[in-house]
């Protein structure tokens, strides 16, 4: 059984299923390909996730490796985008279990204020421009619907096999990610006004 | 009867709009350039290519599965060797075992110093940090 027609490109450029049959068969160049395919994807994934540029840029390149060790178990009946968005969204989400896990680690042992340590890491001069002021009060898998449906258009179904969850989960954290940003936009509203 | 729907949100009203989800969240445009991942890419990849499977009697299985049963192989060695050769000695009681840690007083120099006392939140451990007073 070969690849759904909907996986295939329209402008007559090589499907992202036949570029891994050809990387499984050795053909490094064709992972390259897939990678400037995804990149900027990867990143405003990574980016909305984690809501820092540098963890994004370290998460899309520990993402881009598993997932090359990994190639030989994707199921080429399946697309290849979701299957990567899964893989980079669940990286993400072990980096931020991992961050908790050492921030818990220091708090431990550290003899200062708590609120010190949990204080997010000022971000690098260049990006000061992302904002996250409405992503950061997000749970991460809320993060993440959120970005799927409002940038890349893709319905519950969809976000439900990136975030390997049912769709009425998937529904569950679009629906409370909507909900907080109206109070979050309310919020500013009325301490504007 | 009193007519209620002025006063009855909308359904929908509570939650962002696409429009407010898009201006929330990180879009690829706003991101401008990004970073090249290959040549951090080939640095970390072993030209070998992609992982492969490793095949057995009964098919292919990944790597990692042999890898995790072999580390439970020495796992189980670890635990259970050590057991096996203590069998037989009593044991001692919990209130035999106990160490009660106390400290009167610390000098540094034959100068009194100052004790802090930190006790991890799971009170497996304790530490003990000495300072000199100034």
């Amino acid at each position: 059984m070969t690849a759904p027609d909907v996986y295939k490109m329209k402008d007559g450029r090589m499907t992202d299923n036949e570029l891994v049959r050809e990387c499984l068969g050795g053909k490094m160049e064709s992972y390259r390909e897939l990678m400037d395919r995804y990149r900027d994807h990867a990143m405003a994934i990574a980016v909305n996730i984690l809501a820092n540029r540098e963890d994004a840029e370290d998460a899309c390149q520990g993402a881009f490796l598993k997932a090359y060790r990994t190639l030989a178990g994707f199921d080429a009946n399946r697309s290849y985008k979701n299957w990567f968005y899964a893989l980079l969204s669940n990286h993400c989400l072990d980096m931020i279990r991992k961050r908790t896990r050492f921030k818990g680690f220091l708090r431990r042992f550290r003899y200062e204020d708590p609120a010190a340590v949990v204080a997010p890491p000022p971000s690098s001069a260049p990006f000061e421009e992302l904002d996250f002021r409405y992503l950061r009060p997000l749970p991460p898998k809320q993060r993440m619907a959120l970005f799927l449906w409002s940038q890349e258009g893709y319905s519950a179904a969809e976000i439900a096999a990136v975030l390997r969850c049912t769709p009425n989960t998937a529904r569950v954290h679009l629906h409370r990610a909507r909900v907080k940003l109206r109070t979050l936009l309310e919020e500013e509203k009325n301490a504007g006004s | 009867m009193p007519d209620h729907k002025p006063h009855v949100k909308e359904y929908g009203d509570d939650l962002a709009t696409l429009d407010e989800a898009r201006r929330a969240t990180i879009s690829k445009e706003q991101l401008g350039g990004v970073k090249d991942f290959w040549p951090g890419f080939t640095d970390a990849v072993d030209e070998k290519g992609p992982k492969k499977r490793v095949r057995t009697g009964d098919g292919l299985i990944p790597q990692w599965a042999l890898g995790a049963a072999g580390l439970l192989v020495v796992i189980g060695v670890i635990v259970l060797v050590p057991k096996l050769f203590r069998r037989g000695v009593p044991t001692a009681a919990p209130e035999e075992t106990a160490v009660i840690f106390r400290i009167d007083s610390i000098k540094i120099n034959e100068e009194p110093a100052q004790a802090f006392i930190f006790q991890t939140q799971d009170q497996g451990s304790t530490f003990v940090w000495v300072e000199k007073q100034l």
